[in-house]
């Protein structure tokens, strides 16, 4: 009780307050101009946080991105444009919607169902985490293993697209996770004999390159477009709300629970929650012809879920260090250096950052609800905004960033290098997300490896010795089978096919 | 600049190889069959096999035919592609000269260059520069207190 409420009282400390102010601000702001992700936004801010005390970090990260995820609806429904990947899936909806004069319904859907999704996820993060915290706590090298497996497998696996590329970006992170002296030998590797290689690769550089300077090219070398005027809606936003809610009680709760199931599978986030939840309200839909026209039910869904992913991607995250998405890899490191260090520990070392990281989700879902309705009526002001304005701007607060973390202009080169190799991956159609989970990864699966190893003395057989690892082992080892037959599989059939073709 | 799935895999396999070469070197731990180069070669190996698998199948889908490095859209448009190599070059020259000019006067003329670039108005850019650039010194040099270099105006003022 002493914790929960020197945790509250933590939140309540007006510069926390603040924190989260201004914090909801850059997320809505980031989420609704096109082009500016809610990932690109917190690699920004981690430099920032590096400054702050643990809660205030944490709250930033949160408040952004909760924020950052709801108001990519805004241009979606207004223009079309998702204002990140989380909010393409129902896009043509919302707009559709706008189009037939109903703008005020979409947005509204988006903002309260958002809000509903992520504080709904945020009740499961509360419940689930500490439970699943005890259980993991006899948990031992073993168990992480498999589970850093698990976690590494579901990254490729969720990846839309080629498994192949997706597999090959996981090694990259893999290999730039084991430059430096900090594996289980202390022996120098691929430093080349510069000193300045021997503590690895800055995460922080590495990953402000990889999301935000590879999209700044993106842009730059992109026809750019300007975006068309926009109407701002005028009707209330909240009205008719809560007859969706009583309408659609099946789509909103399904929404959540899918966002904070999919949130909580390593590598997988708000955007494939999102496509999950459409698709799944269109199969259970009892109108499935309205969907893509125009329906609100999709949106009631799926925006629901991508909400409730931000609080599940938490939960593997505190719980056991691997993460949920591409967001709460940078949050890890942010707990690294904030000395919380992710694991089942650190709901009996630090209650009391816990309780307030929870107060804080369900502040920040809360105020969602003003802010968002505050931004809606902002959305011509904000989407007016030029992007041969912004980019520069943003390019600067990168170099500034990435040199803030070690003061040292070498982190602003490694920056440079991986905004290259981010985007020329892209490019190809790499993902880049499986390269950040394989450097935040990469040195727990050494670790644990290596004490498992000298723990069973060499033998293989002791991974599969303790149930729950064997269990997890097991489910590894059928994934990576079920990918690789299928994928035979269906190239097998599909050469079949074209020779059976070829023959007539 | 689109470089074929075959010739990507062919620089995985060269990549693979050479990382497997390195790791091999590594010594195991005393008393160990592991050491420092367990996990690198097994990642040397790793992107050999997929990188093979990415020529095969770019060999299998007829790719050789083709050109093996299409030009992207992006690179044909000179506007675009020059676009890129100024924002690339201007960290660059940030890399090289942040020591000697100093933060403030850099972080101006990028911006300055990039404004000018994307058909900002003069006057416009400048003031956002300033403003910009002030807005930095005042958050991370002066709230947080991030050494960032002073360089050209540090020597004129002391």
């Amino acid at each position: 009780m002493d914790a929960f409420i020197a945790g509250i009282a933590m939140v309540l400390d007006p510069y926390v307050i603040a924190v989260i102010v201004a914090s909801s601000a850059l997320g809505l702001f980031v989420g609704a101009v096109p082009g500016l992700t809610a990932v690109m936004a917190i690699a920004l801010l981690v430099p920032v946080t590096f400054f702050m005390p643990p809660v205030p970090a944490l709250a930033a990260m949160v408040t952004t991105a909760a924020m950052g995820i709801f108001a990519a609806d805004i241009p979606s429904a207004l223009l079309r444009i998702p204002g990140s990947p989380a909010s393409a899936a129902y896009t043509d909806e919302a707009y559709n919607l706008t189009r037939k004069g109903q703008g005020e319904l979409a947005l509204g859907a988006g903002l309260v169902f958002s809000a509903v999704g992520g504080i709904l996820g945020t009740i499961v993060l509360v419940t689930a985490a500490p439970a699943l915290a005890e259980f993991a706590l006899n948990f031992s090298s073993f168990e992480y293993f498999w589970l850093v497996c698990l976690g590494l497998t579901c990254t490729v696996f969720v990846v839309q697209g080629s498994l192949l590329k997706a597999l090959l970006s996981l090694l990259l992170g893999l290999l730039v996770a084991s430059v430096g002296m900090d594996n289980p030998a202390a022996y120098p590797r691929f430093t080349f004999g510069s000193v300045n290689l021997t503590a690895g690769i800055e995460f922080i550089p590495a990953m402000i390159g990889l999301f935000a300077i590879a999209e700044l090219l993106r842009m730059i070398g992109r026809p750019s477009y300007k975006l068309p005027p926009v109407q701002a809606p005028t009707g209330s936003i909240f009205a008719g709300q809560w007859r969706l809610a009583k309408q659609y009680p099946k789509q909103w709760l399904r929404g959540s629970a899918i966002g904070t199931l999919v949130g909580a599978l390593p590598g997988a986030g708000c955007d494939i929650a999102a496509w999950v939840a459409y698709a799944t309200s269109k199969r259970f839909s009892k109108e499935p012809e309205k969907f893509g026209t125009g329906h609100v039910e999709g949106i009631v869904e799926s925006g629901a879920s991508n909400n409730a992913a931000v609080s599940g991607t938490w939960i593997p995250a505190l719980v056991f260090g691997i993460p949920g998405d591409s967001i709460t890899a940078i949050v890890i490191g942010v707990l690294y250096l904030k000395n919380l260090t992710p694991g089942p520990m650190i709901f009996h070392n630090q209650p009391e950052v816990m309780t307030a990281l929870f107060a804080v989700f369900f502040l920040a879902n809360l105020l969602m609800l003003p802010f968002g309705w505050l931004a809606i009526k902002l959305s011509v002001q904000i989407l007016r905004i030029s992007q041969p304005i912004l980019m520069p701007i943003i390019m600067i607060f990168c170099i500034v960033g990435a040199f803030a973390v070690t003061n040292s202009t070498l982190a602003v080169l490694i920056m440079l290098v991986f905004g290259i190799v981010g985007f020329v991956l892209e490019d190809h159609d790499f993902p880049v997300a499986p390269i950040i989970l394989g450097i935040v990864l990469g040195p727990l699966l050494e670790q644990n490896f290596f004490n498992s190893m000298i723990k069973a003395d060499g033998s293989v057989l002791a991974f599969f010795a303790r149930p729950i690892a064997g269990a997890l082992g097991i489910c590894t080892i059928l994934i990576w089978a079920g990918m690789v037959w299928f994928g035979v599989r269906d190239r097998l059939l599909r050469a079949r096919a074209t020779t059976q073709r070829g023959q007539m | 600049m689109r470089v074929s799935d075959f010739v990507f895999g062919m620089f995985f396999v060269v990549f693979g190889a050479a990382v497997l070469a390195y790791a091999l070197q590594l010594p195991a731990m005393p008393g160990q069959r592991y050491g420092a180069g367990t996990f690198p070669s097994l990642l040397g190996a790793a992107f050999m096999v997929c990188g093979g698998i990415l020529v095969w199948r770019g060999f299998a889908s007829g790719e050789l035919k083709s050109d093996l490095v299409a030009i992207a859209p992006w690179v044909r448009d000179r506007y675009l592609l020059t676009n890129v190599v100024i924002a690339l070059a201007l960290i660059i020259a940030y890399v090289l000269l942040d020591d000697y000019v100093g933060f403030a006067p850099l972080a101006f003329a990028i911006l300055m260059v990039l404004f000018l670039r994307f058909g900002v108005r003069p006057l416009r850019g400048a003031v956002i520069a300033a403003f910009t650039v002030l807005f930095i010194h005042l958050t991370f040099v002066t709230l947080l207190r991030v050494p960032l270099p002073g360089g050209l105006i540090d020597r004129l003022l002391w």
